[in-house]
């Protein structure tokens, strides 16, 4: 290492030998404050602490409302437990509500059906031929379709069917698949 | 007005009911050291002026957690420079032609300054002292203004003793050169 980049001891206090034009500046303050500065000083410190303290409290308040860290993870898991609890309580659409009832053999108008199948105020032989279309024109001889004579004689029947019963909307297939299921039935049989 | 140790005022602020009453005594204590220290590093009253401030309101939000590892004013020091260097990146950050302007502009304010007063050559020693890197006129002004000792020095800027000496040791050549052409 250079002598010259060595620094030498104790020259803080041998300025007049290492730096002598700095030396002669005399290290007094060139600086100046305004009036009585310093004795307002403190006043204007506590005032600020007080304001600062206030707004924090608010700032602090609505920073942990409006934390994107804290909203955003708080605002998906709401829309989680929304979704299940949509999917877990099965809220039907209208199609499916349609399909409920049309699976569900527990409803009171396939109770009711069954009564009147019971009671023989409904014959399932013919609505069993009615709904497959059967034409049997050698039954009655006035060339009228086996059909035609199920209807009449459906139409001459006092059956009452109920508001709902009429607006149900049964398929085919699903009165067939219900006739065939209770086919222990003894006028089936006989007819 | 009676004058109180650190470690007085200290505990009479731990004690809630004293709080504002200490720490007023602190701020009147630390006031003017810890002003033109930062007035030598920001140049501007004005702007010393508010760094003074948030340096005290500082100190006032972490003075519960001030531990007394360390000395009391050194650590005001510490907040004091912090603030102060944090100052003038802020003013950095918005001049966009030259990473120097802040120094350049500090030169010319002092031209025009009603709070300066010193003559000629005074100038010259503050455009000196301004044209050293940030952290080498900090150390210059602590240890030339102020007097503070190196150890003092290495707690309040994080630096060991002897960087501390070989800054001050360039920037003593540094302003001579300048005094001198």
């Amino acid at each position: 290492m250079k002598k010259e980049n060595q620094i030498p001891d104790n020259f803080e206090n041998r300025l007049d030998e290492f730096a002598p034009n700095l030396f002669s500046i005399k290290n007094d303050n060139p600086f100046e404050v305004p009036a009585d500065y310093f004795d307002s000083l403190p006043e204007k410190i506590a005032s600020k602490i007080i304001a600062t303290k206030k707004e924090n409290s608010f700032a602090a308040k609505f920073r942990i409302i409006f934390n994107p860290k804290i909203y955003i993870p708080v605002a998906a898991s709401i829309l989680i437990v929304v979704f299940l609890i949509f999917k877990s309580t099965g809220i039907k659409t209208r199609s499916d509500q349609q399909m409920a009832y049309t699976a569900n053999d527990n409803s009171a108008e396939y109770q009711y059906a069954d009564s009147l199948i019971e009671n023989g105020d409904i014959d399932e032989s013919m609505l069993l031929e009615t709904l497959t279309g059967i034409d049997d024109t050698s039954k009655n001889g006035n060339g009228n379709s086996g059909i035609e004579k199920n209807i009449r004689d459906m139409n001459k029947s006092t059956i009452i069917v109920s508001d709902s019963l009429k607006n149900l909307k049964v398929t085919d297939d699903d009165i067939i698949q219900y006739l065939l299921d209770n086919d222990d039935n003894d006028d089936l049989i006989n007819n | 007005m009676e004058q109180f140790s650190d470690t007085e005022l200290l505990e009479l602020f731990r004690k809630s009911e004293n709080k504002n009453y200490s720490f007023n005594l602190l701020v009147r204590k630390y006031q003017k050291q810890i002003y033109w220290h930062i007035r030598r590093i920001v140049i501007d009253h004005d702007d010393a002026n508010d760094v003074v401030q948030n340096t005290f309101i500082k100190a006032w939000n972490n003075l519960e957690g001030f531990r007394e590892d360390a000395q009391f004013y050194t650590w005001l020091y510490r907040i004091a420079t912090n603030e102060s260097i944090n100052f003038l990146k802020q003013k950095r950050s918005g001049f966009i032609i030259s990473y120097n302007d802040v120094e350049s502009q500090l030169c010319a304010s002092l031209t025009d300054d009603p709070y300066f007063t010193g003559d000629e050559i005074q100038l010259k020693l503050q455009k000196a002292i301004l044209t050293l890197p940030e952290k080498q006129r900090i150390v210059f002004n602590m240890k030339y203004f102020e007097g503070i000792k190196y150890e003092d020095m290495a707690i309040i800027l994080d630096t060991s003793v002897g960087a501390l000496k070989a800054s001050y040791h360039i920037a003593v050549k540094k302003i001579e050169k300048i005094l001198t052409d």
